[in-house]
């Protein structure tokens, strides 16, 4: 595993396709940041808050998206976004046969672990990076002003889920957040993992995750009628969730069922004879 | 392992942290004034020549709601599933006013009352918050509604209530226990 | 003799067999779609209303399908519409990586019989058209199917659907809600196909989707004849609006769109490195 992790590493890092998900990734929270957040950091400069007596616009105001389509945008595309960078590598591997080379020197183990990983890693970090440039950008361009309870300011209801950690720790709220983005995003890109198993054609295989998630999201309404258990990923990707539908049950079971997708990858590869 | 050398992106990363924080600081700087004075707990405040007492919390009856004080907004479907969804439940908070002026009533109006469970320091808040009988009363009591969630606490009595007063940045933000 | 076994009717034909027919099961996804948004709607319908079982008419089902949002004017009073974006996107997918994974495998083979490459993109564009036209006849057919075990098959928006949705109205001329309904969202789809397959081929099929979720969820926010996804959704039609689209707007926009996506690709195709 020391030696095959860093090796899967270098190659996640050499390929350009981890870049130009990133790049796609970020083009949201920057096209917010110009069209959104500096008219609002020049709002604040011109002391029109005073005037009309409200606080001026601060960083928790204006998570990404809010009041816009990029939030919207960036859910929708995510589980092709993170299908991109190495999504396609093991079915690669095994069709190009480089992974009997692989197998030949090192144990089969540590292989599958470390492409595991590396996969979870790429997508995770896809997803949630254009979060958490999001929230730089607004600090460096609106104050930080901690969410005031009851303002109707604020994306948050007082009821919904870890609305609590966002009134009192709302920097930590952020960073909650970009890490379950980052753990659905890793979840999403495994699913192409799995998929070498399932179809054929490297990019079936690159588009699993999305046609995963469309029919999940169609599913969701059928299965859970009352609501609270499961939630698409454009409500477990929104930063703005004021329903009651969110609830900690409907997260754990959402990522519990990406994850179940994994399982296969695991069984075939445990199974299957590679060599 | 990266496509350059890891010399120039450890210093590109320090030369970025620094301009990030450096612009962090120069932004807030311009906002070091905004703050909300937060007094320490009382039994009543005065406003202007206004003086407020919270006299009374209760859990109501949703259903005997309309039949008491008549059907308005707060019965609304939506409001009704907002209740069930979050299964919040109505709190009844009797605010007692003196010397009541018309300026003083309208930020009564717009006030928003948040209560504070106690010990752990987290803020809740409900989803609503209004007024029955929008005529100006004459030194009588008015009737602030909201939503809570009922496990948050037991006796609504013992709940702290914050009164945000006025209009930020001049804000007070004042605790009132029941009397 | 070799010439006249790749000519244009035997690439097409070749496309129609191995592209739809031998996947078939593919385009019966069409099928448990339109029955749930049938169940659905009949739900909706007669949840409401005390006064006896409507029975839906095959206008009504195809109305509800394309039904779409009202335009955008503040998030705050918008649900995004998940379920639309999820089977709305099922005919891209669909269509999504066929031409691509034929080029990969047999494309080599079919270039070297062929006399020109732009015979095997031309027969991928009207095996695209034959392919949306197929999913739409596959909801047709179960939109159909259901009246029929209802007893009465009618193309008649009945009056109840028409008020409940209030974009079908009892004085709209049939041949008026025929248009809307059935015409433009095949036109658009197959417009949107053409797109998509032009992308697929210069880039590759997972750009080709991104694209069109990128789009269609912009629509959802923007109106605008430069979004076609808007065509999709009948509350913005003139129908329903003064200012919605009509249908010379909508076929000047599809053929542009058509036409640009098939002489760019196929520009692309000539010039491909197929080695």
């Amino acid at each position: 595993m020391k030696r095959m992790l860093p090796i899967e590493f270098r190659r996640l890092f050499r390929s350009y396709s981890f870049y130009m998900a990133i790049a796609i990734g970020l083009l949201f929270p920057i096209s917010y940041l110009i069209q959104y957040i500096i008219p609002y950091a020049v709002a604040n400069a011109s002391g029109s808050y005073i005037e009309s007596g409200v606080i001026p616009h601060s960083v928790f105001e204006y998570p990404l998206g809010r009041g816009s389509f990029h939030e919207s945008i960036l859910a929708n595309i995510a589980p092709l976004l993170v299908a991109i960078p190495y999504g396609y590598s093991y079915y690669r591997d095994k069709k190009t046969g480089y992974i009997k080379n692989l197998f030949t020197r090192s144990e089969k183990k540590n292989y599958l672990v470390s492409k595991y990983i590396v996969t979870f890693f790429s997508g995770g970090v896809v997803l949630a990076l254009p979060w958490l440039v999001s929230f730089i950008g607004n600090l460096m361009f609106l104050p930080y002003i901690k969410p005031i309870a009851g303002s109707h300011l604020f994306p948050m209801g007082g009821t919904v889920m870890w609305s609590e950690l966002f009134y009192s720790f709302p920097s930590l709220y952020i960073l909650v957040f970009c890490t379950r983005c980052f753990i659905i995003g890793g979840l999403l890109a495994c699913m192409c993992l799995s998929a070498t198993y399932i179809v054929n054609g490297i990019f079936l295989v690159e588009l699993f995750p999305f046609i995963f998630v469309t029919v999940f999201n169609m599913l969701v309404p059928v299965v859970d009628t009352k609501g609270g258990l499961l939630n698409s990923t454009q409500n477990i990707l929104d930063i703005e969730i004021s329903g009651g539908g969110m609830t900690y049950l409907a997260v754990f079971l959402t990522m519990a069922v990406f994850a179940l997708v994994s399982v296969i990858y695991v069984v075939c590869s445990a199974r299957e004879d590679s060599l | 392992m990266m496509p350059f050398k890891i010399k120039y992106v450890i210093i590109a990363a320090v030369v970025l942290i620094a301009i990030i924080a450096g612009r962090v600081i120069y932004v807030n700087s311009k906002f070091e004034n905004i703050k909300t004075v937060d007094r320490e707990m009382d039994e009543s405040f005065e406003y202007g020549d206004m003086v407020v007492t919270v006299t009374k919390a209760e859990w109501l009856d949703e259903e005997k709601f309309g039949e008491q004080y008549g059907s308005d907004v707060l019965m609304t479907e939506y409001y009704k599933s907002l209740i069930k969804d979050a299964k919040l439940k109505l709190l009844k908070v009797t605010v007692d006013v003196k010397n009541i002026t018309k300026e003083g009533y309208n930020d009564i109006l717009q006030w928003d009352i948040m209560y504070k469970t106690t010990g752990n320091g987290s803020t809740i808040f409900t989803d609503l918050t209004n007024t029955v009988n929008n005529e100006m009363p004459e030194d009588k009591e008015v009737y602030l509604f909201f939503r809570c969630n009922p496990k948050k606490f037991k006796n609504p009595e013992d709940i702290e209530y914050f009164i945000r007063a006025g209009l930020f940045p001049k804000q007070d933000i004042i605790r009132l226990k029941v009397e | 003799m070799l010439r006249k076994r790749m000519s244009f009717a035997y690439l097409l034909l070749s496309d129609i067999k191995q592209g739809i027919i031998s996947r078939i099961w593919w385009y019966m996804a069409a099928m448990p779609i339109v029955i749930y948004l049938i169940l659905m709607f009949s739900n909706e319908l007669n949840g409401m209303l005390s006064d006896g079982v409507t029975r839906l008419t095959v206008t009504d089902i195809f109305t509800y399908v394309y039904e779409g949002v009202k335009i955008f004017e503040r998030k705050e009073d918008m649900t995004f519409p998940v379920m639309f974006v999820s089977y709305i996107m099922v005919p891209f997918i669909i269509t999504s990586y066929y031409p691509f994974n034929d080029f990969e495998e047999r494309g080599k083979v079919i270039f070297t019989r062929t006399r020109k490459r732009s015979l095997w993109w031309y027969s991928k564009c009207l095996w695209n058209v034959v392919s949306i036209v197929t999913y739409q006849l596959i909801m047709l057919i179960t939109a159909i199917g259901y009246c029929v075990m209802g007893g009465k098959v009618s193309f008649e928006p009945s009056e109840k659907a028409a008020v409940h949705l209030g974009i079908v109205t009892m004085d709209c001329k049939l041949s008026d809600i025929f248009i809307y309904v059935f015409i433009i969202p095949t036109l658009t789809i197959i417009a949107l196909s053409f797109l998509q397959m032009t992308i697929s081929v210069i880039m590759s099929p997972v750009y080709g989707m991104m694209v069109q979720v990128v789009m269609l969820v912009l629509s959802i926010f923007v109106y605008s004849p430069l979004l076609p996804h808007n065509f999709l959704m009948l509350r913005r039609s003139a129908m329903v609006i003064d200012n919605g689209y009509k249908l010379p707007v909508v076929i000047t926009v599809c053929v542009i769109i058509s036409v640009i996506s098939v002489i760019v690709g196929r520009n692309v195709i000539e010039k491909k490195d197929i080695l």
